[in-house]
């Protein structure tokens, strides 16, 4: 078979296993069996296929994943995360959709914890989607937000896949790390931009509620009770990594524990709380470890039919005009972004795409930074994004995938409104590392 | 007279490595001495399979031929990495020679073909220690914080060194920030690729163990060739031994010049520590060895390797 | 309910207890091991490497537990909209495949564990245990998870679920 047949083969058996209500990580299984018995050798490819299942989550790398997602339900199911908000409320009264514009900036902070997307998905879906939705939030408002911030985890430093693309293609990890701030802050501008002037626009869509107000001193007392402590959490996660007192994963474990101790102080960590909170926390990560167990050979398998490549090469074999092709390049990253990993894109496309960047004179810093850009995008977009999974398994009961899938379109939208910026403006992205000696 | 096609997986991309040149070099020359009868064709690196995993899934028969390091052999071939230790100028002295059969068989028993281990000149794309604070000693590494790979473990443990565990992706990071306060690396294989130079202070310019490129291949596979197609690959094995001494001589160089650019600090050890050094570096690895080793396998490998003790 | 499915009830909840401990000991041993290092400059070998298998038998002991409340992501955009008939044949059918897939998987787990053990191949880490500890959980998650897959298609047969009424933890 060549690989365009086999892509197709891949795509639409995923799809047709997927509609059909088979849950994502069995359908990642089945096609995988089919896979590995056409491209690893026949039968004896399965006992690969199960050495791949386990080296695909058995590492400590994944583990800030369950570490974030049990720090969020703790704080939810103990009534931390409900105060913080109410106390948010107090100051914040005035801001519209302000609940969402919250998901976007605790994203923008916890994104200076880890690269990974899912946890911090996770994690703010299950503690603040309930909230929206309590308070009468449209779908696209809730879910949106979030998806949304679960990106900005790898364009905050640090970002070990900013480190991956740039030990790949040879430039400067420093440059690239600095790099990504001023892209990374501006998405983080423009999806509140977006969310404030829409809930604007539309109060409906995230309705004000009656803020009773409170005295002065009231909310100096509360903010130091309730909002000064768990922020304190988060600052000294980040601090533990900043001073290389510990590393992610070791980090992660201590805020999660920190929290633990935080609601016992409360006096709210009760038998009660502690089986729900922990259990629900069990429950999404094994949601999302199992989901990963299947899309890793996933990747690897479309790797080694070559199609990976194959698509990748369409950029080199068409003499267009450098502009069209700087475009073309970053379809072709938006394309497999739909349904490959990341790092698997960055591992194949770089060594391809690099030539052609020093051939056209263009900087490697830019296109490694717009390319971060739609790497992060590809988390959340349709079909198999795996941040969008994740939402579905925490959201609601009555949401479906189409509405996570509408109301993740807004902020692709925002994220393709950016890679354009920084297309027609290189010096919004040079300007910082350009600083550097 | 038909065409063979053997798949190869490596374990690092050309553009990640420069070790991994090694493996496309044995490539390019079996393509070439079998004058197009054997046709060897990269299937990818960590894209297609995860590096930990690629030696089971030459066993199992995935693809024909890997190229990665040696010691990645641990968990299947106790000891299939003791030629780290050696001191001669082809690590296992090359197709034919005593040291060379005694690794096949070692290897046989476990459903590999063993190829060979291309490696620069002793104390060439070696591995060595980076640190940020001076060292004039083992002593001196007692009580740091130092990440290694499992090659390096049992050394830094017996100099009573914390060893931590973090992917290569993450050494920048922890580095710049002090999680760690050193590391060991073939410096040749692309040191300042990842710019650990801009976070990194002190090279220790003392050769710990050989590093280098080991080549195997699906025994089945192996079996199934005739003996003129083995006669090639085995030729292409000594061709690339041969090639690969230059070759990380002159990546060493590279790398040196750009750590210096970058502001390292070149140490050599007061020669008075540097036998010690070596001594504890070898000493422990071989410690380690004899317990996993079978007892008549790892007498073998002492003779072979003309242990000192 | 049958005598049966109260077992099958029992080992579930069972598993899903110990896979919810292990999460709290994996924060547990790793908090344990930052705080050695930074008193007595030495932390504990392998929690790194002990916590990524961890991460394995909390994911497949914990895996038929969440398909029990309807916990694993499914993609509905089609099912949802289809009349409840044709829902519930839908749903059946897709669940006996999702049972299908998780005994052949069952089946070749069971081989790479025996064949692991046979070749003697162990993790190449800090602590060099046998890869068959960390496999041997794939095989024991996966047959489970085939067997609530069967009572979950033996439900949408008989009409006693409805799609999206099955319980499931809000979060
Ligand atoms: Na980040
Ligand atoms: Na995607």
């Amino acid at each position: 078979m060549i690989w365009w047949q086999f892509l197709l083969l891949f795509f639409a058996g995923l799809g047709v296993l997927m509609v059909i209500g088979l849950p994502v990580a069995i359908a990642f299984l089945l096609v995988n069996l089919a896979g590995v018995f056409y491209l690893w050798g026949g039968v004896s490819g399965f006992n690969q296929l199960i050495l791949s299942i386990d080296s695909s989550i058995s590492t400590f790398v994944l583990v800030p994943v369950p570490m974030f997602i049990l720090m969020g339900s703790i704080m939810f199911h103990s009534g931390i995360a409900q105060r913080m908000i109410e106390v948010l409320d107090q100051w914040l009264g005035f801001v519209a959709g302000r609940l969402s514009v919250l998901a976007i900036a605790a994203r923008a902070l916890l994104g200076t914890l880890t690269g990974m997307a899912m946890g911090s998905v996770a994690m703010l879906g299950s503690t603040l989607t309930p909230e929206m939705e309590r308070r009468g939030y449209a779908k696209s408002m809730s879910i949106g937000p979030i998806l949304a911030s679960g990106g900005l985890a790898i364009l905050i430093p640090p970002s070990t896949l900013a480190i991956i693309l740039a030990s790949l293609g040879g430039f400067s990890v420093a440059k690239i790390l600095i790099g990504i701030i001023v892209p990374g802050i501006l998405l983080a501008v423009l999806c509140i931009g977006y969310i404030v002037i829409r809930a604007t626009l539309q109060p409906e869509v995230a309705p004000s509620y009656q803020v009773t107000r409170v005295p002065i001193t009231q909310r100096l007392n509360d903010a130091a009770l309730y909002l000064v402590p768990p922020i304190c959490i988060v600052f000294m996660i980040i601090g533990l990594i900043f001073f290389g007192t510990a590393t992610p994963t070791e980090a992660a474990a201590i805020g999660t524990f920190l929290t633990f101790v935080l609601a016992m102080i409360y006096r709210k960590l009760n038998w009660q709380v502690l089986v729900k909170g922990v259990s629900s926390a069990m429950q999404l990560s094994v949601m999302i470890l199992i989901i990963l167990t299947g899309s890793a050979a996933f990747s690897q398998l479309l790797s080694f039919s070559g199609a990976t490549s194959a698509i990748t090469n369409l950029a080199g074999d068409m003499p267009v005009h450098p502009l069209l092709l700087l475009i073309m390049m970053q379809l072709i990253v938006m394309f497999l972004g739909m349904f490959i990993e990341q790092t698997s894109i960055v591992l194949v496309t770089i060594p391809i795409f690099l030539p052609i960047v020093h051939q056209m004179g263009w900087d490697p810093i830019w296109f490694g930074i717009i390319m971060m850009v739609n790497l992060e995008m590809a988390t959340i977009t349709p079909p198999f994004g795996l941040s969008l999974f994740v939402m579905k398994g925490i959201a609601p009961r009555n949401t479906t995938m189409g509405d996570i899938y509408r109301a993740a379109i807004p902020f692709i939208i925002i994220n393709m409104i950016l890679m354009g910026l920084m297309i027609a403006m290189p010096d919004l992205v040079l300007w910082l590392p350009n600083q550097m000696k | 007279n038909e065409t063979v096609t053997l798949k190869m997986v490596g374990a690092w991309a050309p553009e990640v490595s420069p070790y991994a040149a090694v493996g496309h070099k044995f490539k390019d020359l079996v393509n070439e001495l079998s004058g197009g009868k054997i046709v060897v064709q990269y299937m990818g690196a960590e894209d297609v399979l995860p590096p930990f995993d690629q030696p089971e899934a030459l066993v199992n028969g995935v693809f024909d031929i890997w190229y990665g390091a040696p010691n990645y052999w641990a968990g299947i071939v106790p000891g299939g990495y003791v030629t780290e230790l050696s001191k001669f100028q082809v690590a296992d002295k090359g197709p034919g020679s005593d040291l060379y059969d005694f690794m096949v068989k070692m290897y046989g028993n476990h459903g590999v073909r063993y190829l060979g281990h291309a490696a620069g000149d002793p104390g060439v794309g070696s591995h060595f220690l980076i640190a940020q604070k001076e060292i004039a000693g083992l002593d001196d590494l007692a009580g740091m914080k130092l990440r290694v790979p499992p090659l390096t473990r049992y050394f830094v443990q017996s100099a009573k060194a914390e060893s931590i565990t973090l992917p290569p992706s993450e050494i920048f990071l922890a580095m710049d920030r002090g999680t760690v306060n050193g590391f060991t690396w073939p410096i040749a294989d692309g040191f300042a690729n990842y710019g650990w130079q801009s976070v990194s202070k002190y090279l220790i310019e003392q050769p710990m163990y050989r590093s280098g490129v080991g080549l195997d291949m699906n025994l089945d596979k192996w079996n199934s060739l005739s003996p003129e197609n083995q006669e090639v690959v085995l030729k292409a094995v000594a061709g690339t031994q041969e090639w690969t001494r230059g070759w990380f001589a002159e990546k060493q160089t590279e790398q040196l010049a750009k750590m210096k650019e970058g502001g390292m600090t070149q140490l050599e050890l007061p020669a008075d520590k540097k036998e010690a050094w070596t001594h504890l570096a070898q000493e422990s690895l071989w410690t380690y060895l004899q317990g996993v080793m079978p007892a008549e396998e790892f007498a073998e490998a002492e003779k072979l390797l003309e242990r000192q003790k | 309910m049958g005598k049966l499915e109260r077992s099958l009830d029992f080992i579930l909840n069972l598993f899903g207890f110990i896979a919810s401990a292990l999460l709290v000991l994996m924060m547990l041993a790793t908090v344990l091991k930052v705080v050695l290092r930074a008193l007595f400059n030495h932390g504990i070998l392998g929690i790194d490497q002990i916590s990524g298998t961890m991460m394995v038998y909390i994911t497949f002991l914990g895996a038929a537990w969440v398909l029990r409340r309807d916990g694993h992501v499914a993609v509905d955009i089609v099912t949802s909209n289809l009349r409840p008939t044709t829902q519930r044949v839908v749903m059946f059918v897709s669940s006996l495949i999702g049972s299908a897939v998780c005994f052949v998987i069952t089946y070749f787990a069971t081989k790479a564990v025996i064949l692991s053990l046979q070749r003697g191949i162990v993790v190449a880490a800090e602590l060099e245990i046998p890869r068959a500890v960390n496999l041997i959980v794939i095989p024991i998650g996966c047959f489970l998870l085939g067997v609530e897959f069967l009572r979950r298609a033996a439900r949408f047969y008989r009409g006693e679920a409805v799609f999206s009424d099955t319980p499931r933890l809000e979060a």
